[in-house]
């Protein structure tokens, strides 16, 4: 049974969440109040409990003046609920029911101090408290302070309408409505309580009906008939629907005095029997809705002249004012008993127990400063003694006529009050409408912030992503680096061995032309000594000289021969050595210079003669270079040298051709020379100047070095082989033939290139290039 | 007897004259020395039909051994001379070449005077 139970609460639980969803503005307020209380002890878990307790004391579809017992107990069973579970936030609530309890027991200010807070804090969730906020229109008349009623409510206005939600201003406007009327200003009344009622219609209906009947009243009293007429025939079949039967008499009191005033008796009996009917239940409580409805059907009476049928409706109402002591003017009506017997006299003709009524009813209302019934009391009290004491009458008249100008005066006042009340009101809607559209752009800047906030987060993701990749892409190229590293290293030492592999055919040559000399002369030596000794023996002297000269000569060959065999095996290991040097940021500019006059002044010492010029050119603004430093002296030793060579073999060839013709030809170089012979020897004969020029540079990242000397420049054909190891135009035993194949592999492995510009007859240049790291 | 020795080493002039000694004081046989190709080519030009034997290096700048005895022998000199080659290219590469160009004996560097003084007279 418990399981049907739960199932049908869950499914309404569904429809209320449906609905709230299915409707811009909630609608929680139309729901079957009585059914959730009816559930709740049946709920199992006591996040049900909780949800079901909000639903009862947010939304109670009853107009609720006064705190309500069940109110306080739904409040104290969440508290302690959630004090299990604190799944919510309790401290509104918490608030509230300690506002309640101040409220109850008479301090009504702190109350407000508190129901305050717990609205500010309920505001802070966007909560709607329509309900709440009605029921603070008690605590303000209870207060009696009007004024503190209508800022409470114009403020709280101004936040709704900026802040939200929308349903919380139908209660404000309600209850600035409470305040006008109070004021006796019903067009402004009218016009709030409609306000109201257009907010209330989509979630609050009995709200909405009630705005309606009130509007109606309001009309009434007014007197415009025509409009109360339509409002409260609107009202009525609404508020006939709901359970609240002193609403209905509230909507059909006004009806009644209009078909009395129109002549409508028969209509105007049938609205009294209903107001009886409707509030008999109050017959016997502290209410005077039900002595209002007996009243109603005795004026009708006394309107159609039927004293003795008004009298036992006067008599019940006397009866009743009597028994609970109910005042002339009260909140649910004004109880004109007394001014009804007078009436019921004066039909009877009885005009002194008529004039006591009427006496006491204007005393009444003098007591009660009622004073349109003062100023209504007062005509017939004039009238009364127009004949009998026309003295008292004029005095009647005199204060008839003071307290209207009283009235006039306060009325003159209320309608520069209402003007300045609209232009405040003005003033404020125009405010309103700044600040709504300060927030909407607030708002949009937020929604911006976070567009970027979120486009940047996305992007930061991104970054992190791609940086993630590329370090793992960095790692691996790093990888592939240090093995492409190790291969190129071991390719240049297999290219080394290889080339030297290739070579041992070479080398052998190499070193057996020097060692075919040592070995001969040393051989022939011997034997010359052995032929010297026979020379002494018969002591030929001129023989023995002319041998042991021979002997001498052998002897320096054999040296000699033996050194250009030593020279060749040292470049053989240089050139298959794996460079140990470590790559340091040199300057290139400070290297080159110093092996240019390293090359120059050892050149200069090994031959006096020598006798070239050089010159440089370097680029201050360049990058130092990580190099290895000795290697790279080597390539640019190896390169002046060769320069230097180049520039003073021209020189020489060409002043030894001037003195001793055509003594030999022994070089390609010099074969080659003999086809530019001709040209040049007219041009430089003696006037020809070596010169050798380094120059540096920077070019796209590339450090360049030139060595330009301006020699008989390399043949044609001979070009593409001077790089190969072993390879020489020098005369034999000047040069091993593996300085340029050194270099040519040291440049390479720099990263960098090793090339060469000739022109036959002008000179050559070399020119490293060298990447900069 | 002339002998036309070709090579680039220039250090082989004394070393033939001092191998040659006696031959020589008993004019026996006559040294030409040439230090190139093209040098040896003038040089029988000069002296023709002088020199019976020519001894060449292979390995020289410019106009190399195996280019001179092509030329030589393409010249049908008449006689015909006697063409050794000498050289430190002990590899059968070599060797074949020379035989193909016509030369008449193949001598590897260092130089054994005894077995080539034994090849000169059997040539001559």
């Amino acid at each position: 049974m418990k399981l049907t139970y739960n199932n049908i609460f869950l499914t309404l639980m569904l429809i209320i969440t449906f609905e709230r969803d299915g409707f811009s503005q909630s609608v929680h307020f139309n729901y079957d109040y009585d059914s959730i209380v009816n559930q709740l002890p049946l709920l199992k878990t006591d996040a049900e409990k909780i949800e079901s307790l909000i639903l009862l004391i947010d939304g109670n579809p009853e107009v609720i003046t006064e705190p309500q017992s069940n109110q306080i107990s739904f409040l104290k069973q969440l508290i302690e609920l959630n004090n299990k579970n604190m799944t919510i936030n309790i401290e509104p609530y918490a608030e509230l029911d300690e506002a309640f309890s101040i409220w109850l027991a008479g301090d009504y200010e702190n109350a407000l101090v508190k129901i305050k807070r717990s609205i500010d804090l309920f505001d802070q969730q966007k909560k709607i408290i329509a309900p709440l906020l009605m029921q603070m229109r008690t605590l303000f008349n209870l207060m009696n302070n009007q004024d503190e009623r209508f800022n409470f409510y114009k403020e709280k206005l101004n936040y709704y309408l900026i802040n939200g939600p929308a349903e919380n201003t139908a209660s404000c406007y309600h209850g600035i409505a409470g305040y006008y009327n109070y004021k006796a200003d019903y067009n402004l009344a009218i016009s709030n309580y409609l306000r109201a009622g257009a907010i209330y219609k989509p979630f609050w209906q009995t709200m909405y009906n009630n705005e309606i009947a009130v509007v109606g009243q309001m009309y009434e009293t007014w007197g415009n008939e025509e409009k109360a007429v339509y409002y409260l025939n609107l009202a009525l079949p609404l508020i006939r629907k709901s359970v609240d039967t002193v609403n209905i008499a509230f909507t059909l009191m006004p009806l009644i005095n209009i078909s009395i005033n129109h002549k409508k008796f028969e209509l105007a009996h049938k609205y009294a029997d209903e107001s009886i009917e409707v509030t008999s239940r109050y017959k016997n409580e502290n209410s005077p809705i039900y002595a209002l409805a007996v009243l109603s059907k005795a004026l009708v009476f006394l309107a159609m002249k039927e004293a003795d049928l008004a009298y036992p409706y006067l008599m019940e109402v006397q009866g009743l004012v009597e028994r609970f002591d109910f005042q002339f003017i009260n909140n649910d009506g004004d109880l004109e008993s007394d001014f009804g017997f007078y009436r019921y006299y004066m039909l009877k003709n009885d005009r002194k127990s008529a004039i006591s009524y009427l006496q006491t009813a204007y005393n009444k209302s003098v007591k009660e400063e009622a004073n349109i019934f003062q100023l209504k009391y007062l005509k017939d009290l004039a009238s009364y003694y127009e004949k009998q004491n026309p003295a008292l009458s004029i005095r009647y008249i005199n204060s008839y006529f003071k307290l209207q100008e009283t009235l006039e005066e306060d009325n003159q006042k209320v309608k520069v009050a209402q003007y300045e009340i609209e232009q405040k009101e003005l003033e404020q809607n125009q405010s309103i409408i700044v600040l709504k559209q300060e927030k909407a752009i607030q708002e949009a800047t937020i929604n911006q912030r976070n567009t970027i906030i979120w486009i940047s987060l996305i992007a930061l993701i991104l970054i992190i992503v791609s940086m993630i990749f590329l370090y793992r892409q960095f790692r691996l190229n790093k990888k592939t680096l240090l093995s492409l590293r190790k291969t190129q290293r071991q390719l240049i030492h297999a290219e080394k061995m290889a080339s030297l592999g290739e070579l041992t055919a070479g080398i052998a040559h190499e070193i057996q032309n020097p060692l075919n000399f040592v070995n001969n002369f040393s051989e022939v030596s011997v034997d010359l000594v052995t032929e010297m000794n026979e020379e002494i023996e018969t002591g030929n002297t001129e023989d023995v000289k002319a041998i042991s000269n021979d002997l001498k000569q052998n002897l320096e060959k054999i040296s000699h021969h033996g050194k250009r065999a030593s020279n060749i095996v040292k470049g053989m290991l240089e050139h298959s050595r794996a460079s140990d040097g470590k790559r340091e940021l040199t300057d290139i500019n400070t290297l080159a210079d110093e092996y240019l006059r390293l090359a120059y002044h050892s050149l200069k010492a090994k031959d006096k003669s020598f006798n070239a010029d050089f010159k440089t050119d370097f680029d201050k603004t360049l990058p130092k270079t990580s190099i290895v430093p000795q290697d790279i002296g080597r390539v640019l030793l190896n390169l002046i040298n060769n320069a230097f060579h180049a520039c003073t073999e021209r020189s020489r060839t060409g002043t030894e051709r001037s003195r001793t013709g055509t003594e030999r030809s022994r070089t390609s170089t010099e074969r080659s020379r003999t086809s530019t012979e001709r040209s040049r020897s007219a041009v430089d004969k003696n006037d020809f100047k070596p010169l050798v020029s380094i120059s540096t540079s920077k070019e796209n990242d590339q450090v360049v070095i030139k060595v330009k000397d301006n020699g008989n420049g390399i043949p044609a054909k001979v070009l593409d082989k001077i790089f190969q190891p072993f390879f020489t135009t020098k005369p034999t035993g000047q040069g091993t033939g593996l300085g340029l194949s050194l270099s040519y592999d040291i440049i390479k492995a720099h990263g960098g290139e090793l090339k060469v510009d000739t022109k036959e007859g002008e000179g050559s240049e070399f020119r490293i290039q060298l990447p900069i790291f | 007897m002339k002998i036309l020795v070709v090579d680039d080493e220039k250090d082989i002039q004394p070393l033939f004259q001092q191998r040659f000694r006696k031959e020589i004081k008993n004019g026996e046989i006559d040294f030409v020395f040439a230090y190139s190709g093209i040098e040896a080519l003038s040089c029988l030009k000069d002296c023709k039909h002088e020199a019976v034997l020519i001894l060449s290096d292979i390995n020289m700048p410019g106009m190399s051994g195996l280019e001179l005895l092509s030329e030589i022998k393409q010249k049908n000199h008449v006689p015909p001379p006697v063409v050794m080659m000498i050289t430190a290219y002990g590899d059968d590469e070599n060797y074949k070449r020379a035989m193909e160009l016509g030369a008449d004996d193949f001598l590897a560097k260092p130089i054994d005077f005894i077995s080539l003084k034994d090849k000169i007279k059997t040539f001559v």
